[in-house]
């Protein structure tokens, strides 16, 4: 059996954000929807850390945005997942599936 | 106040302590004009320091364990030879003037300015770990300094075990308090005195951005 990278729950969570939002993918609106969907807070840090993660792994790549007055002079980074990323995104979600499949506990929720 | 311009405080522990992720620091300014509270940026921007020293100490474990030594080195090297002189010195001067040199510092008030002698140490050895790792200056400091803290945790349990019998062992528990608060201070000064010029100039990759 290959060898294979598995993404942890936070990766994938980072990920379908991303898919969500498509363009306009920087750190404030991917902090929000994962707030808004997993209704939880999130610290910014750590979705930068797993982003820098993925991007090592091939999985998401940046380009560095305009700076604006409202964010100091700072520029935005935008994110969006790779070819290798969705190709990655789906295999996890095979599994996933597969493995949800008919759990007598997850029945009737 | 200014919805706009975050905890000054927490801005500088960012810009100082952190990992120089500008994208980062512009998003945090950004939810803080949108409304996120002082205690929400602190919260981030404590977070973003832990995590960016953590990621930085698994990256480069080798060099962690590096920075340990020469920490500690340079510490016990300051010690010999700076603050031990100073005691035997203040001893001495005490003596001459007829002054009883107390071991049990909280006695003597006058012994109480050798309080201080931790911060040389600290500063030294701070100073020396983070010129020698500059472009991971924060992470190897504080990794340092965890060490150092770590090291007195025995002490600290030992001493409130034994104050929790005997109160005389209270002042105990403040003098080492104070120590460690000085050395801390000392260690954090000492690895802060490079400068942000030196950070962004090693290291401008990191920030994607021209260098000034």
């Amino acid at each position: 059996m290959p060898k294979r990278d598995f993404l942890s729950g936070f990766e994938l969570i980072v990920l379908l954000a991303l898919l969500r939002l498509r363009e306009d993918a920087y750190g404030v609106p991917i902090v929000r929807e994962i707030e808004e969907k997993t209704r939880r807070e999130v610290a910014v840090g750590s979705v930068y850390a797993t982003l820098e993660r993925l991007e090592e792994k091939g999985l998401v790549a940046s380009v560095l945005g305009d700076s604006t007055p409202e964010r100091g002079g700072r520029a935005k980074k935008y994110f969006h997942i790779t070819a290798l990323g969705l190709r990655q995104v789906r295999s996890t979600r095979r599994a996933l599936e597969s493995l949800w499949h008919r759990l007598p506990q997850l029945e009737g929720a | 106040m200014n919805r706009n311009e975050p905890p000054k405080l927490a801005k500088w522990v960012l810009k100082n302590f952190g990992s120089a992720n500008e994208a980062l620091a512009g998003d945090l300014i950004e939810e803080y004009a949108q409304g996120r509270s002082a205690a929400w940026y602190w919260r981030q921007v404590l977070i973003a320091v832990l995590i960016g020293c953590v990621s930085q100490v698994r990256r480069h474990k080798l060099l962690t364990v590096r920075a340990v030594i020469v920490g500690w080195a340079a510490r016990y090297t300051a010690w010999y030879a700076v603050n031990f002189p100073v005691y035997k010195l203040s001893a001495k001067v005490l003596a001459v003037l007829g002054l009883h040199p107390s071991s049990f510092l909280w006695r003597q008030p006058y012994t109480y300015p050798l309080l201080l002698l931790p911060l040389v140490d600290g500063f030294l050895s701070g100073s020396l770990v983070a010129r020698l790792h500059r472009t991971h200056r924060t992470a190897m400091v504080l990794a340092y300094l965890t060490t150092v803290l770590l090291y007195s945790f025995p002490e600290w349990l030992r001493l409130t075990l034994d104050s929790f019998s005997n109160s005389r062992f209270l002042p105990y528990i403040l003098v080492h308090a104070l120590t460690y608060s000085f050395l801390t201070v000392g260690i954090l000064l000492g690895g802060l005195r490079h400068s942000e010029d030196n950070r962004t100039k090693s290291a401008p990759c990191l920030t994607g951005l021209p260098v000034k």
